[in-house]
């Protein structure tokens, strides 16, 4: 205590020194400002007492401001005749005049009813009290001080019904975003959500994640409707910072970040990975050991260190064959993923100006580090924005913004999804990563390429031009002219050089990559979007509230791009265009390839909304787009999309009084509407073109390959547009002065219409059959969000919020599987079924799997393939159909034979936790997110080690666990195992059963943070306003119960199960605002 | 209240002008791929798609195999890698599709005819006219041939001089089988047109 109080004098008087060098320095106007005014004290109460913490400020002065005490008191130095405005969150702001009074006592009152809460939807805003369609949001706080890479990543489990997936680590991926699971299977057309960035199409992934106000997910039809053809999967609109009149306000922040890869596998050790090969040969028939007893006699003492030759050579000045030979023992997924990588952010922002005129500018860097060992791998991205809103008269207002951002990506040009399943087959243990002269050695291996192989560079830029004018003419009736135009221009540049490795005596050939290329490739895009429409309100008998809106909006998307490849790279160090010699490694002239197209679309659309409630008792809002596209041909081109949703709020209802008290607010909400897909991949779907090309004849015509034209299939004379009804229930409440919220929704969303394959036609058509609409789903499922947020008396507040929301497809119509093969999708089931085996166990005796084929006498488990022959070690799979032989049938639900459904791998129950908590300038967050159930099987050699072809088997440390009658070398016996016996190019115990199943539920600490808010009274002395320290840390902790060697957030990632794995971060840093 | 009418009015006239304007702004043609309307309109685009038919119709060589020297496969001279069902009891069985009951050909012909042939009539084609002539004719010689085939393997054939649509009736209607003889008449039709039009030598 007595330490405390001195550290405090110490630093109030540094303090004091500070600030008043800095006043003289900068000539601030608190001195100056000392004439007239005098201390007003008070206390502010609210029904329960005083109110800690609420903001007492002079009006029109902000800087002049305080909070009360741990009593409510408050004393602030104003002029006599000044003005206080007190506000406090959950309460409503309150204007007190002085007045000449040296005391006062204040109460405020709660805002019970939120009244002033508005969302952002579609073309407007919208009071939360008075929503009818089913919107979810979060606001900056959530997003604050998060140490990702974009702002989707931040977004993932902070609303409920937006999915964000990041099954990726790689810093070329981005993180898939869907609203409300899938959308649609269709061939050729998208589910994904449409992402506004102010009204304006964007990319979530480049914008400065600090630029973000508040994010609205539009999640039904008659929320979305407004966006028509261009939403039928839900509207994610983000809406960005900009200027508040008043005192410029500066803030700068950074944050300093450490990433390690997390859940990241191990190979074997090389003597073990010997051993677990050698056994696999031993089992398949007519196959020997692979490492034969020199062989492992070297692996071992190179081991201890008895040998120190990691490749003999082969007498020829050779190194020898590695895969035969080679005794190291290297880790590969160690030895080409990074320990830990840096990363650093930091943001400026300034805003300010006067009521007629503000501004906000930012400016964000971002460098991130990869986790590559080998070669160069890094991220940047650099943005800007610039607002500026003006007020022109009294009736029109513009708002102009620039945005521009700028992605700098470079990995090496073969860290491609092949390198994960390089890593596996050609990452063996044994293999040395350096020669024994010191040079890189490739076996082949993945180290060389990444290291020397060259890079694989790319540029973005965005630059977004906004420009908004808004008239009121006449009070109520606004009409809003808006301008957007978006250019993206990027250009990327690969090499690949040649690799070398090194003979015995240290000379350099070729190896891996023979040839050197080097590619170039531009892209321009243009977007050109204008909306107008007109909105108007009126009040009828004080109670019947109007209001109608309408307008026109119109898109034009333009793209271009082309490319250039030419061979033969004259300097390795400047792999340029000019710099190739178009010829490869044997001096022969290869034709450099190129390419280019430019390719657009349109669509124009009218929309309307009107809006009705009756003392804000029964609300009714419908929506009325008609839009057309240029996907469409004339005849098909235009249609009509109607929504409807209404509301009741029965917390105002008269019945409700006796509640008032516990529930505050209730209100129940339904909604339908039908929606059209517009978004379908080819955007001329309804023209036929034919394939034309040059030189590619096979028939030669005076010895030159003649140029070709072929037939152009057909397009369905019935195509039409993929329609989306959705259906929507929900109920939002506030209870106990709205310290506990939430709201629930449950939805029926039926894609009908969607483009498949077709079946069969008689023959005589003579070509493909196009596709047609013809199939249906329907996704249903529900969100439920609740919030606790409350303040103690002590000062302490602390919120808990919990989100959860599933989501089930089910096909409701699909003719193309009329034999009802399980391998696709099937009419009247969900997708992503497993239908797989029922595991009795794995032999422990060749007796025990004699007396379980003895209870098969039809046929055993011979029908499984190439099953060979049967012996402890093996599966035993239990015959479910009763028919005494374990078959799969002909794989259909009909004749599934002994397969069952095991699983289902969409992942159900997605859920966050969000814990909060702040005292006395301290806060502390803790954000959980995860998933409550979802199947996955896996049956690629990276979950199974050794499987299929010997040349594709890999051994990492979790395959060490395999069946082992009796020892193997260094191994125990291992009659417990969790893998059966090892045996290459048979499936027979890999078939997909319920003992490999995995469980890829889980629960992610994604971000837990802690930051320190110095007081203000001490901020406030020095300039600046506020000032927070921080550390935060991401992906901490993760639980679950699946295998080890994957990451449950990336199952469906990179090869097999085998991904670029996700970093667990450490960061730190401060938020500076002058 | 006229006023209002007339204002209405306005309105209805003026999004009418703004749906029209809109279909035509919303008239976006592939700029980067080739459409049909816009191809078959030269001689060497006629010559480039009857090159793609060469190696579809005429003995030719394909890839990973030896192509014409395999038709000996199965015969006193040679036999392939795999026996032939035919000489397997309860092997040899009619296929569910391919063999000589197949299409593609015949309707690639009949499409360039469709396309062809009225531009021809109309003067509409540039190029070299006695090329031009002659493309046609190979196109005719091609389609002689593909019926031939069929007159050899299953005699009874449908005569299909239009390239069909994905109708389930028409396509049923155009399955029935006519008579040998119309067959043979047709394929004679065919070379008379051929020997008209082809030119001998280059």
């Amino acid at each position: 205590m007595k330490r405390q109080r001195l550290f405090e004098g110490l630093g109030l008087k540094v303090y004091v020194a500070l600030a008043i060098s800095l006043a003289l320095l900068l000539n601030v106007q608190f001195l100056n400002a000392q004439g007239s005014t005098f201390n007003v004290k008070g206390v502010v109460n609210d029904a329960l007492g005083p109110v800690i913490g609420a903001s007492v400020v002079e009006k029109n002065n902000t800087t002049n401001g305080t909070i009360t005490d741990t009593n409510g008191n408050f004393s602030l130095k104003v002029s006599s005749n000044a003005t206080l405005v007190i506000s406090f969150i959950g309460y409503k702001t309150q204007e007190v005049p002085v007045a000449g009074r040296t005391s006062l006592t204040i109460n405020i009152k709660e805002d019970t009813e939120m009244l002033d809460e508005v969302v952002v939807v579609g073309f407007g805003t919208q009071k939360k009290v008075n929503l009818t369609g089913a919107v979810g949001m979060t606001d900056s706080k959530a997003l604050d001080s998060r140490p990702v890479t974009s702002a989707t990543q931040a977004l993932q489990g902070l609303i409920p019904g937006l999915q964000i997936t990041q099954n990726n680590g790689s810093l070329e991926s981005n993180p898939s975003i869907n609203v409300r699971g899938t959308g649609t299977i269709g061939k050729g057309s998208k589910g994904d959500p449409l992402i506004l960035i102010d009204g304006m199409e964007g990319d979530l992934n480049t914008i400065n994640p600090q630029d973000i106000e508040n994010v609205s997910v539009l999640k039904d039809a008659a929320a979305s409707s407004i966006y028509g053809s261009r939403a039928p999967f839900g509207v994610i609109l983000v809406t960005t910072k900009k200027g508040k009149a008043g005192k410029t306000q500066v803030n700068y922040n950074n944050s300093f970040r450490w990433n390690k890869p997390i859940r990241l596998a191990s190979t074997m050790d090389s003597y073990t990975f010997a051993t677990y090969f050698n056994d696999g040969c031993r089992n398949t028939p007519n196959r020997k050991d692979h490492f034969l007893e020199d062989h492992l006699d070297r692996i071992k003492k190179y081991q201890t260190g008895e040998l120190t030759s990691s490749i003999p050579d082969n007498g020829n000045g050779y190194w020898a064959d590695g895969y035969a030979t080679a005794n190291a023992n290297v880790d590969w997924y160690d030895t080409i993923y990074r320990e830990v990588t840096y990363s650093q952010e930091h943001n400026v922002s300034l805003s300010g100006g006067s009521e007629k005129l503000n501004y906000y500018l930012s400016f964000n860097y971002l460098d991130q580090g990869g986790l590559m060992e080998w070669g160069d791998e890094g991220k940047k991205r650099y943005n800007t924005t610039a607002k500026i809103n003006a007020k022109l008269t009294d009736w029109a207002e513009v708002n102009y913004t620039m945005r521009w951002t700028r992605g700098n990506y470079v990995r090496p040009s073969s860290l491609t999804d092949g390198l994960y399943d390089n890593l596996g087959r050609q990452g063996w243990p044994t293999l040395p990563l350096y020669d024994p002269n010191g040079y890189l050695y490739s076996s082949p291996s993945p180290a060389l390429q990444l290291s020397t192989g060259g890079d694989d560079r790319s540029e973005s830029d965005n630059t977004y031009h906004q420009i908004a004018f808004i008239l009121e003419p006449i009070k109520k009736w606004k009409t809003h002219v808006e301008l957007n135009y978006h250019v993206n221009s990027s250009n990327r540049h690969w090499d690949t050089q040649v690799t070398y490795n090194h003979d015995v005596a240290g000379n350099p050939y070729p190896y891996g990559n023979t040839e050197s290329t080097v590619h170039e490739e531009q892209s321009k895009n243009n977007y050109l979007n204008f909306n107008a429409y007109s909105e108007y309100s009126h009040t009828f008998a004080q109670k019947h509230n109007f209001h109608l809106m309408a307008g026109f909006q119109t898109e034009n998307y333009k793209e271009q791009n082309f490319g250039v490849t030419r061979n033969g790279i004259l300097i390795p160090a400047l792999p340029e265009i000019d710099l190739t010699s178009g010829l490869d490694t044997n001096g022969k002239p290869v034709t450099p390839s190129a390419n280019g197209a430019r390719n657009d679309w349109a669509t124009a659309g009218f929309f309307g909304r009107f809006n009705y409630d009756l003392d804000g008792r029964y609300l009714l809002e419908a929506n009325l787009r008609y839009d057309g596209t240029s996907r469409f041909r004339r005849d098909n081109r235009w249609v009509l999309l109607p929504s409807v949703s209404v509301g009741w709020n029965i917390a105002r209802e008269a019945f409700w009084e006796p509640l008032k008290e516990v529930v505050n607010m209730l209100k129940l909400r339904g909604s339908y509407g039908v929606l059209g897909n517009q978004n379908t991949n080819n955007w001329y779907q309804t023209y036929r073109t034919m394939s034309v090309k040059a030189s590619n004849g096979d028939w030669l015509q005076n010895g030159m390959k003649t140029n070709t034209a072929e037939f152009p299939g057909l397009v369905s004379t019935s195509l039409t547009w993929e329609k989306i009804h959705t259906l929507n229930v929900g109920l939002d409440w506030g209870l106990f002065d709205n310290r506990l919220t939430g709201s629930f929704d449950c939805f029926i969303r039926d894609t009908r219409d969607m483009v498949g394959p077709t079946p069969e036609m008689p023959a005589t058509l003579g070509t493909g059959v196009p596709n047609s609409n013809n199939t249906d789903l329907r996704t249903h499922g529900w969100e439920l969000q609740v919030a606790w947020n409350d303040r103690l008396d002590n000062g302490l507040g602390y919120g808990v919020k919990f989100l959860l929301d599933d989501s089930r497809t089910k096909i409701t119509r699909y003719p193309n599987n009329p034999t009802l093969s399980l391998d696709t999708y099937i009419e009247g089931r969900y997708i992503n079924e497993i239908w797989g085996y029922e595991t009795i166990g794995i032999a422990k005796t060749d007796q025990e799997m004699a007396d379980h084929l003895a209870s098969l006498p039809n046929g055993g488990q011979n029908n499984i393939p190439n099953s060979g022959y049967w012996a402890a070690g093996d599966i035993m799979y239990k015959d479910i159909n009763g028919d005494r032989q374990i078959s799969g049938g002909s794989n259909t639900l009909n004749d599934k034979g002994d397969k069952k459904l095991i699983g289902n791998s969409t992942p159900r129950y997605r859920f966050s936790l969000d814990l909060s908590a702040d005292w006395k300038g301290f806060d502390f967050r803790a954000f959980f997110q995860g998933v409550m159930k979802r199947d996955y099987f896996q049956g690629s050699s990276y979950f199974w080690g050794i499987k299929g072809d010997f040349w594709w088997s890999q051994g990492l440390d979790q395959h060490v666990d395999y069946f082992r009658a009796k020892p193997s070398n260094d191994l125990p016996v291992n009659i417990d195992s969790y893998y059966p016996r090892p045996i290459f190019s048979s499936d027979k115990n890999y078939q997909t059963q319920t003992r490999y199943l995995q469980n890829a539920a889980y629960i992610r600490l994604k971000n837990v943070q802690l930051g320190y808010t110095l007081p203000k009274h001490i901020t406030s002395k020095i300039g600046v306003s506020r000032l927070r320290i921080y550390l935060s840390g991401e992906n901490l902790w993760t639980g679950t119960s699946l295998s080890t060697l994957f990451d449950p957030e990336t199952i469906d990632g990179g090869k097999g199960g085998c991904v670029y794995p996700l970093s667990k971060t450490f960061s730190c840093g401060l938020s500076l605002t002058f | 209240m006229k006023i209002k009418y007339m204002k209405s009015l306005a309105m209805l006239v003026f999004s009418g002008a703004l749906l029209t304007s809109c279909n035509d702004y919303l008239d976006k043609e592939p700029k980067s791929y080739v459409t049909p309307e816009n191809y078959l309109n030269t001689a060497d685009q006629l010559a480039s798609y009857a090159n793609k038919l060469y190696t579809a119709i005429l003995p030719s060589h394909g890839n990973w195999s030896y192509g014409l020297f395999g038709n000996d496969n199965q015969t006193d001279n040679q036999t392939g890698m795999n026996y032939d069902d035919k000489y397997v009891k309860g092997k040899w069985k009619v296929p569910l599709s391919g063999g000589n009951w197949s299409f593609g050909n015949i309707n690639n012909i009949n499409y360039f005819f469709e396309q062809v042939m009225p531009k021809y009539e109309a003067g509409k084609l540039s190029g070299d006219q006695k090329a031009i002539r002659h493309y046609i004719g190979e196109m005719h010689f091609f389609r002689a041939l593909e019926y031939f085939k069929r007159y050899k393997a299953i005699g009874d054939f449908p005569i299909i001089k239009t390239p069909l649509i994905d109708n389930l009736s028409v396509l049923v209607e155009a399955s029935k089988r006519f008579p040998r003889n119309q067959v043979a008449r047709f394929i004679l039709e065919d070379l008379d047109k051929v020997e008209k039009t082809v030119k001998l030598t280059p």
